[in-house]
């Protein structure tokens, strides 16, 4: 209890003790006076006693004027309860466990669906926000728009619009930060000027970004930067005197270090517009104009921007878009589409303008819809868990009858015992909340590991629990109280005295108190399957996905992303360093082979070639956009991917000047449908000219990055030639573990090339896992649901039969010495429990039927009404019923006919 | 509190606000513990008005809520610890307010009572 908690009891404890002397005074006066005019001690002591009345009543009559009486009984109240709690140590720990995982698994999930889909960014007037999108083509079209913008729409818009009141163009730029001898890959944003006045946050220390800050070369001591709060806090220990500390990092592949002057720290609590991405450095868009800041093609930028007040945005869309399809025209900029496979050119594209209150998130596309089910899930869940503790509370106030009944004919008001009930709800509630907010926090660290790309940092939402969280916690134990307390103890209370103190407890559990168990037990039932079907679905598609042959191997290999920048000339890697980084790794032991590539299997992205062959009949056979994968000598061995025919690349590649290639087994066949591929020659456009490139071997087909996909025709190309589209290569290593695969390779960057940045690993598991994260998370979520609400189930419906029975004791016993089997009995249990069972699977069918139509597309393999898996959700359901039944039903059939009616 | 027939058949049921109203007046003239209080309306009452104890706190406490009478634990004159009420300036107020109110009440049930009936029957 806190201080003033203590010191208003004690108060309200010397008030009342006041109070006791006040009439104790009195009724000395009273005496003093009566013997002063003559009467005996004696007599005038109990004269005085009469005359006043009772004296304790008087008291609790005066209290009642001081108007606090309410707090006062209440306290009584959850004492009481507390009591009653204490006293059946079963009851509360089920009723805590079941509302600690509901509230919980509740919170977290809102948590995360808060924190990704609905928080406003920690900005002035986020309602005032838009992002302005970008889609090419004709405006009806129905394409998807960009969520990401190049520099050059941003530079139109930023020097003609007047709709605005302010564009903040951000950039996440993954950098390499030197720092006490090491090279580490930082989380930096790229802002453009006017961004943080836009948005309206403050400095912590010293000052933002502004306007003149954002041009290019940067000031004369380097380019000004900001630190995030939290790094400013872990990294320099909030140290004061930052301001004018060198940052020296590299941005992009420029292979030149940048000097950044710390000038400002953000406030706390703003990261990003970006609700996932968490920067360290905030530094000026114009860094690097050799990745082309100002040009049109490169869609990197997310575009938010303020609107004028009294302008909607569209409004806006109305004033900036013809302005930008202008400037199109007088530029003649023409973007490439890639739409069925070809790529097309266009010069038309419209400018979107949507409200952007909740900031930008990459996730939310993937998880906007799975989280939506998943909290449908978890509030059927809560709701099952409210029923089953409705059930509970209204089985131990029905087995409180008969003191009920006493005390409301002892003069106690229904309102009072209905409030005492509630107390033990409201005590629960609580408690079951706070444990459900550590649950909450725990979990939710697990559902973002869950939906977290493997070797980057799991996805920066800030999942805190805050206010709105917390409100909706307590919403939710407010519900709890009003279905599992308020609800049973109205029905509870609902009592003839006379009657029920005669009855007792052999007629506790009237025709009423059956009635709520048998509308409730049918509900849990129905919920039940439709969560057990979802997670049948779910898991089968996640087991399908796995079956799937992606025509690689699924484990052993873990991927190491090495910015080779420092060393490279141009975008080029450097061949030398890296082959003696790869002889390097191949010797620690462990290690069975190492490779190098440009891109791999599972990775999110792939780099694109445009490739033809011309058959002798002159028919042409062209693929403008290729998977085309820079590998090194041994990468197939490295990943399992057979070799069918021909060689693999080898060392000796990079002297010769031969162009040469490997096809996987669906390409070979596109390109050459009627002759041997090995041999042949494909032509492959390089700048004005086309090179004739010799296929070299066939591989097997893989797939890439989604397991629901086609093997892709993919066309590989040697590494070691030299030609690469930038300077960041992929390690592969195959070994015995993980670990001996990181420490081979850390080892020898740090003698090699200690100035390297070296990304965390991933294995290759881990990306397969990542490939099919959503179907997983679904498939977790649902399962562990599934089980929560059929448990409960399962243990409401046991506790109303077991009850049943008990109360049915004399008429079973009345049964059986007329002559029933033990069996029949058995038969009758079964048949009471399926008459609560079956409406609630028919109940669970609609349930299915209507929520797998969610589910749609997210299946695999598998449809929405699998008979199967119906079938494997309603037998595993039946199994929880039986068990529920088999105690109860064993119970009355070893009923003693005589010894029941004797106790009759 | 329960009514005990018989014993009070003599004395005058006080109506509703109108303890707090006596009260008030009975502070008028100085600073009194509970007993006294319920001393001197009995006693300015010729015996009529009895003021019951399980009336009298709740009343006097109630008053003290409202801010219209104040209390201290003082000595009586006869060396007795006892607390005394003692009215407030709103307490003055409130009774000024509260007289005039009995005072119309008064005199329109005795304007009701007294008036002649109108076919002239005696009353």
């Amino acid at each position: 209890m806190s201080d003033e908690g203590r010191r208003a009891r004690w108060t309200w404890q010397r008030r009342k003790e006041d109070l006791c002397e006040e009439l104790e005074a009195h009724l000395r006066l009273a005496i003093a006076d009566r013997v002063a005019r003559g009467e005996n001690p004696e007599e005038a002591r109990a004269a005085a006693l009469k005359e006043m009345g009772n004296l304790p009543l008087i008291a609790d009559v005066t209290r009642r004027q001081w108007g606090w009486e309410w707090a006062e009984s209440l306290w009584q109240d959850l004492r009481y309860a507390m009591r009653q709690l204490r006293k059946s140590p079963g009851y509360t720990m089920t009723a805590l466990l079941t509302l600690t995982l509901a509230i919980g698994a509740n919170t977290a999930i809102f948590g995360l669906m808060y924190a990704l889909l609905l928080r406003s960014l920690p900005v002035y007037r986020p309602d005032q926000l838009v992002q302005v999108e970008l889609k090419i083509g004709p405006a009806n079209s129905s394409r998807k728009p960009n969520d990401r913008i190049s520099g050059g729409e941003y530079d139109v818009l930023n020097g003609s619009q007047h709709v605005f009141q302010g564009m903040c163009g951000w950039l996440p730029w993954p950098s390499d930060l030197h720092d006490r001898g090491n090279t580490i890959p930082i989380p930096t944003a790229r802002v453009t000027g006017g961004c943080f006045e836009m948005l309206g946050v403050h400095a912590a220390l010293g000052r933002l970004l502004t306007a003149a800050d954002d041009r290019p070369g940067g000031g004369p001591e380097g380019y000004p930067a900001v630190l995030g709060y939290d790094y400013w806090r872990t990294r320099f220990g909030a140290d004061p005197h930052v301001l004018g500390h060198v940052l020296n990092i590299h941005t992009g592949f420029s292979g030149i270090e940048t000097k950044c002057v710390v000038v400002g720290v953000m406030e706390p609590g703003f990261q990003s517009v970006n609700v996932e991405e968490r920067p360290w450095v905030y530094l000026p868009s114009d860094i690097s104009t050799k990745n082309g800041r100002h040009g049109f093609g490169s869609f990197s930028m997310t575009l938010l921007a303020r609107l004028r007040p009294r302008i909607s945005p569209a409004a806006a869309q109305a004033q900036i878009d013809p302005l930008f399809g202008a400037k199109l025209k007088t530029e003649k900029f023409q973007y490439a589409t890639s739409d069925n496979g070809s790529i097309q050119q266009t010069s038309e594209a419209h400018l979107l303008v949507v409200p952007a209150k909740t900031g930008f998130s990459d996730l939310r596309e993937n998880y906007a819809k799975p989280l939506y089910l998943i909290e449908g899930m978890v509030g059927l869940s809560m709701l099952v868990a409210c029923a089953f503790l409705a059930t509970l509370a209204s089985t131990r106030a029905l087995a409180r009858r008969r003191e009920l009944a006493l005390r409301i004919a002892l003069g106690a008001s229904r309102i009072r015992v209905i409030r005492q009930l509630c107390c033990e709800s409201l005590l629960l509630a609580t408690g079951g909340s706070l444990l459900g907010i550590f649950f909450a926090w725990i979990s939710e660290q697990l559902l973002l590991d869950l939906i977290a790309t493997p070797g980057s940092e799991p996805p920066a939402l800030s999942v805190t629990p805050d206010t709105v969280v917390l409100l909706f916690t307590v919403g939710l134990s407010v519900l709890t109280v009003f279905l599992a307390g308020v609800g049973p103890a109205w029905r509870a209370t609902r009592i003839d005295p006379t009657s029920d103190i005669k009855a007792g407890e052999s007629y506790v559990l009237s025709r009423r108190g059956s009635n709520l168990g048998s509308l409730l037990i049918p509900i849990q039932i129905g919920f039940s399957l439709t969560i057990l079907v979802i997670a049948a679905l779910m898991s089968s598609t996640v087991a399908r996905l796995l079956a799937v042959d992606p025509g690689f191997r699924t484990s052993g290999v873990t991927f190491f992303s090495a910015d080779f920048s420092p060393r490279a000339k141009g975008y080029s890697a450097p061949l030398p360093l890296v082959l003696s980084l790869l002889d390097r790794i191949r010797q620690f032991p462990g290690v069975e082979s190492v490779s190098v590539s440009q891109a791999h299997q599972l990775q999110s992205f792939y780099y694109v070639q445009s490739a033809k062959t011309i058959a002798s009949t002159g028919e042409k056979r062209e693929d403008p956009m290729i998977p085309a994968l820079s590998v090194g000598p041994g990468y197939f061995q490295t990943l399992g991917i057979p070799l069918i025919a021909g060689r693999d690349f080898t060392s000796e590649d990079r002297n010769t000047n031969a162009q040469v290639c490997i096809l996987s087994r669906t390409a070979a066949n596109f390109f050459f449908p009627d002759k041997h591929a090995l041999g042949a020659t494909l032509l492959i456009p390089d700048g004005h000219k086309e090179v004739q490139v010799q296929v070299i071997g066939i591989t097997g087909d893989t797939l890439y990055q989604d397991f629901r996909d086609h093997p892709r025709r993919i066309l590989y190309q040697p590494y070691l030639s030299g030609e690469t589209w930038n300077p960041i290569g992929q390690i592969a290593v195959r070994s015995a573990n993980t670990a001996a695969a990181v420490e081979a390779v850390r080892t020898s960057f740090r003698e090699l090339a200690p100035e390297v940045a070296l990304d965390n690993p991933e294995t290759i598991s881990e990306l397969v896992g990542h490939s099919m994260s959503r179907e997983r998370l679904l498939a977790v979520l649902s399962s562990f649901f599934a089980v929560l609400t059929l448990g409960l189930t399962a243990i409401g419906l046991y506790g109303l039969l077991s009850y049943a029975v008990i109360r049915r004791r004399p008429e079973i016993g009345v049964r059986m010495a007329l002559g029933a089997s033990p069996a029949g009995v058995v038969r009758m249990i079964v048949r009471d429990a399926s008459r609560l069972v079956l409406p609630g699977i028919l109940l669970g069918a609609l349930g299915a039927w209507a929520s797998t139509r969610l589910l749609g597309n997210l299946l695999f393999g598998i449809k929405p009404l699998d008979p199967a898996a119906c079938a494997a959700s309603v037998l595993l359901l039946a199994a929880a019923v039986t068990l529920a039944c088999v105690l109860p039903a064993k119970r009355a059939a070893s009923v003693q006919p005589m010894e029941a009616l004797r106790r009759e | 509190m329960a009514k005990q027939s018989g014993r009070y058949q003599n004395r005058i049921e006080l109506l509703q606000g109108t303890l707090d109203m006596l009260i008030l007046q009975s502070l008028q003239w100085g600073a009194q513990h509970g007993y006294g209080i319920a001393q001197a309306i009995r006693l300015k009452s010729s015996e009529l008005l009895q003021v019951e104890t399980g009336s009298l706190y709740p009343a006097l406490h109630r008053l003290e809520r409202q801010g219209w009478v104040s209390s201290e634990w003082k000595l009586t004159e006869s060396r007795q610890r006892a607390k005394f009420y003692q009215i407030t300036v709103l307490g003055k107020q409130q009774l000024a307010f509260d007289r005039a109110k009995w005072e119309s009440m008064v005199r329109a049930i005795a304007s009701v009572m007294e008036s002649p009936e109108p076919e002239g029957g005696a009353a």
